[in-house]
């Protein structure tokens, strides 16, 4: 087999492409220990994870620009209404004639003041709203950065868990690292019925399956779940996603459709 | 940063030559076999494992950075 041959099936592996025969072959000369196959999958399965991250949302950077632009916009808005209330001071009231204007004087202030305070409670509502928004897009970057982490991990492997009776055309991959945690990705899921999800098991040896984390699919059987690092009595070999209920449960009951090993 | 290497896998997909694109697009996006592949294109078997072969190396080098090292980094474009 020369190196072009090598290559191919290397390609055709790490995008999980390959026929069967192919596939048996490729495997026959990693477990052969064979250089060229080991270097050209690890070339390939790095460009693949690249993929398996475009997959996932990522929000988009002219969208962060505006909301950012926004808060600060509300920000000073919000300072000005500040400063303009400190500056109204209500006048001690006098003995003079000008008292009932003054009083007056100090009704409309007071309004003034109420007004400004009903002004301040909505900017208040809309700065909460807002930074509740600014939290979660930072979750979201925070998030996306451990992932570029994780792609960027050599230790980082590639999992492919097949599709089972209930989904036979379903497929995922799942990005794994033993401290890091993981991604997965898996389409052509059917969507979950009302009240169920998706839940994904990590094993390890014989050990019993350790819930990994629930998810659902989109319309188009699309969906991804990060997973914290599992504690687990030896190195995590097996993934496997049953259907449960939605709020997941501790050990499987539902059918499985996905399974994959390291 | 995330944003940014998403945008940069994406740059380096469509950057492909559409027949190599469409080759990794239909393996990874939608599950298909590389027999799959070339009925569905009307394509000889060996074309689509060579596209894909090409497509994935340069898919890694756009988004590494770095050149075409390797033996199998070579520019035979089918």
């Amino acid at each position: 087999m020369n190196r072009d041959e090598i290559a191919e099936l290397a390609a055709g592996y790490a995008l999980g492409a390959l026929e069967a025969k192919d596939r048996a072959r490729f495997e026959a000369l990693l477990a052969a220990g064979d250089a060229e196959a080991i270097a050209a999958l690890r070339d390939f399965e790095g460009a693949v994870t690249g993929l398996a991250a475009e997959m996932t949302e990522t929000p988009s950077p002219a969208v962060k620009a505006v909301l950012m632009a926004r808060i600060d916009a509300q920000s000073r808005s919000r300072e000005v209404v500040v400063r303009t209330l400190s500056s109204v001071k209500p006048d001690r009231p006098r003995r003079s004639p000008w008292t009932l204007v003054l009083s007056g004087t100090m009704a409309a202030g007071i309004a003034a003041i109420a007004v400004g305070l009903v002004v301040s409670a909505a900017y208040d509502r809309r700065l909460t709203q807002l930074a509740q928004e600014a939290a979660a897009l930072k979750q979201e970057t925070e998030r996306q950065q451990s992932l570029v982490a994780l792609l960027r991990d050599p230790a980082t492997q590639v999992v492919t868990l097949s599709g089972l009776q209930p989904a036979p055309g379903a497929k995922a991959r799942m990005l794994w690292h033993t401290t890091a945690g993981g991604l997965l990705v898996a389409q052509g899921l059917p969507p979950a019925s009302e009240g169920k999800a998706y839940e994904l098991w990590a094993i390890a040896g014989a050990g019993a399956p350790q819930p990994a984390g629930v998810f659902t699919v989109d319309a188009k059987g699309v969906g991804s779940l990060r997973v914290a690092p599992i504690q687990a009595a030896g190195a995590v070999d097996t993934f496997a996603v049953t259907l449960e209920p939605a709020a997941g449960v501790p050990a499987p009951t539902g059918a499985m459709y996905l399974a994959g090993r390291l | 940063m995330a944003a940014e290497t998403g945008g940069l896998v994406r740059s380096a997909l469509d950057s492909l030559p559409e027949p190599q694109r469409r080759v990794v697009e239909l393996a990874f996006f939608e599950g298909l076999r590389q027999s799959e592949i070339a009925s569905r294109l009307g394509e000889p078997l060996g074309t689509v494992k060579t596209r894909a072969r090409l497509g994935l190396e340069r898919l890694r080098s756009l988004m590494t950075g770095e050149g075409p090292a390797e033996p199998w980094n070579r520019k035979d474009e089918p």
